[in-house]
Formats: structure tokens, C-alpha cells, sequence
């Protein structure tokens, strides 16, 4: 019984496994469906080879190549502007507490020289 | 004489390091957010629509500092209170710092956006005009000689009127920069790590403010210290 049903269970797997090759291979890109819009762009391009070139241009790895160009440009400046922005709050924060730093070490001083001419 | 025991940097030491840490999460927090959760902008802009998240932010600082300068500049001149041109003198100089921060920052969005590293436009002028105010208000302060603290206050003051111009201007004329219609309309990952982004540069911005009078009271301090010294015929 088994040796029967395998061959006819293997077909079966063969046939469904080779179906959606052979629907890919007959159709090319999307499904055929029932559109005035379809028609009318099929018209079209039939009409002038241009524009089948230039939608076929579209699609090609050119514009995706810029895209990405364009993206690594424009990180550089992203990259730039945060980096300046750090940098301009770090050197306010670095003079600022510098300053800090020098006038506390100059009122000390004063202190101490006010209370030695007090004392004498 | 004023008692320098309890010296402001001693004080002003626990906000250093608040400051430092702040800064250190937000950019660390910020950059994580910014460059790997939040997603790249649909349309022309593209990557370089990520500069939005700190210049937006910085812009509003720009804004809130020179609020906070005219505001201390009218109780300044109403009542002649030194507290009181602490804090103007204060966030006139933090005013500049984002201000220069906003300019760099635009500048580096202008090139890939427009093409051009800056244009004429409205909104672009008018911040300008604002952020010159506030070097201006600097200058006068550092060269203006007797009375420049009141010049420099009547110069804030006319930067904080200028503000609702220059939060407008691209409402009022029309212009390049992206209006402040942009932000409702932002995808809600976007929109959270821009008021992130703005929760943190205003604590920061307190900080800062909060040192830098600290730094101007010491100043005041010391010229004190200076004139009892020339009193007691320490210095000749």
C-alpha cells in the first residue's frame, strides 16, 4: 500500500513544487489583472519606447547608488554639527570653570593679605 | 567685608558635576537615540534632517536665555539690584554660546539641504540679528566703561522683543527655513527624542546659568576684596 501511494504523493509534491516556477517564468512582474489604467500605460508604451526605457531606468541600482552617495554625504555634515556643537559647550564649560578656578585663587589671596595687614 | 568661607566655587562645585554628567548622558543617550531609534525622514532631507534634534533645541535655549536676559534687564533697571544684572550679565553669555551653536548648526543643514550655506531669508536674518544683539550686549559690557551695565540692559531688552519676530518670521514671510508647523506633524519616535533632546539642553541650560552667576557674584566679590585692600593701603 505504501509503495503505491509514495509515487503518487511524490508527484503531486513535484507538481506543486514546480507550479509557482512555471506561473514566474510565463509572467513577468506583477500579476496580469483587469485595469483601464493598465491599458492605458501598456498603450502608452507601446506608443513610445521611451517610456518603457525610462521606467525600466527607474528601477536601476544608479539611483540607488546615489541615494546612498548622498546619505554618507550628508552624514558628514550631521557628524560636523554635532561635533561642533560638543565642542563649543565643552570650551564654555572649560573657560568657565577656569575663571571660577582663577578668581576663588585671587580672593583667597586677597583675604589672606587683608587679614595680615589687619593683624599688623 | 563679605564672607568668603562658604565661596561660591565650593558651591557651585556639586553643579560642575551635575553639569558634567548631564552632558555626558545626554550626548551618549541623545546620540543613541537620535542616530539608531529614530527614522530617517521621508523626502529630500533625508539624513541630514538629524541635525533638527539639537538645533531645534538649541534654538529654543537661544530663545529662553535671552528671555531670561531681558526680563533681568527690566528689574535691573526698575531697581538698580546687582542680583539682578548677575543674572542678565549671565544669560546674555549663555545666549551667545547657543546662539553660535544655532548658526553652526543651520549652516551645516543649509549646505545639503539648499545647496547653499546660508540664504537671506527671514527667519535666518532676523536670528542672526538676534544673535548680534547678544555679542553686541557683551561688547558694551566689556568696553562700554561707566554705565555700560544699563546700555547693555536696554540691549537685552530690545533682543527679548525681538524674539516673537524671529519665532514667526517664517509664518509672517515667506521663507526657505522649515516652519514650527513641522513638529505636530513629526512620527512620534521623532517627536519624543526632540522634547528629550529639550527636557535636557533646559537643565543644562540651568546649570549653566546657575555657574555663571555663582562666577559673576565672585567677580563682584573680588572687586570688594580689591577696593578694602586699596583702602588699607595694601596696594599702592
Amino acid at each position: 500500500m505504501t509503495l503505491r501511494v509514495f509515487p503518487i504523493f511524490a508527484l503531486v509534491l513535484l507538481a506543486l513544487s514546480a507550479a509557482p516556477t512555471t506561473v514566474s517564468a510565463q509572467v513577468k512582474g506583477p500579476a496580469p489583472y483587469a485595469s483601464e489604467m493598465r491599458d492605458q500605460c501598456i498603450a502608452e508604451m507601446e506608443k513610445d519606447a521611451r517610456i518603457l526605457a525610462a521606467c525600466e531606468e527607474s528601477h536601476s541600482s544608479k539611483y540607488q547608488v546615489q541615494d546612498a552617495a548622498r546619505a554618507v554625504k550628508d552624514k558628514q555634515f550631521v557628524v560636523a554639527a554635532y561635533a561642533a556643537i560638543w565642542a563649543v559647550l565643552a570650551i564654555f564649560v572649560v573657560i568657565m570653570w577656569l575663571r571660577q578656578r582663577k578668581l576663588s585663587v585671587e580672593i583667597t589671596r586677597l583675604q589672606g593679605e587683608l587679614k595680615k595687614a589687619a593683624a599688623e | 567685608m563679605t564672607d568668603t568661607s562658604s565661596s561660591s566655587s565650593s558651591r557651585s562645585a556639586p553643579l560642575f558635576i551635575g553639569a558634567a554628567v548631564a552632558c555626558i548622558f545626554g550626548f551618549g543617550y541623545t546620540l543613541s537615540l537620535i542616530f539608531y531609534q529614530t527614522p530617517l525622514a521621508a523626502g529630500p532631507l533625508y539624513f541630514n534632517q538629524k541635525i533638527f534634534y539639537y538645533h531645534v533645541p538649541c534654538a529654543f535655549m537661544l530663545f529662553l536665555a535671552v528671555i531670561v536676559c531681558g526680563i533681568a534687564s527690566i528689574k535691573y533697571l526698575r531697581g538698580r539690584e546687582q542680583r539682578w544684572d548677575d543674572v542678565s550679565v549671565a544669560a546674555a553669555e549663555i545666549s551667545v554660546v547657543f546662539g553660535t551653536i544655532v548658526m553652526v548648526t543651520g549652516v551645516l543643514w543649509a549646505k545639503p539641504a539648499w545647496g547653499k550655506w546660508w540664504v537671506w531669508d527671514a527667519r535666518l536674518t532676523s536670528a542672526l540679528l538676534l544673535w548680534m544683539t547678544m555679542i553686541a550686549y557683551q561688547l558694551v559690557r566689556k568696553y562700554g566703561g561707566a554705565g555700560a551695565e544699563r546700555l547693555a540692559s536696554g540691549l537685552g531688552v530690545f533682543a527679548m522683543v525681538n524674539i516673537p519676530l524671529v519665532y514667526s518670521s517664517t509664518r509672517l514671510w515667506k521663507t526657505n527655513h522649515p516652519s514650527a508647523n513641522t513638529v505636530p506633524s513629526l512620527d512620534p519616535s521623532m517627536r519624543a527624542a526632540l522634547w528629550f533632546s529639550v527636557l535636557l539642553f533646559t537643565v543644562f541650560f540651568i546649570l549653566l546659568l546657575r555657574l555663571r552667576i555663582n562666577a559673576r557674584r565672585d567677580e563682584r566679590r573680588l572687586y570688594e576684596c580689591r577696593e578694602m585692600a586699596l583702602d588699607a593701603g595694601i596696594f599702592e
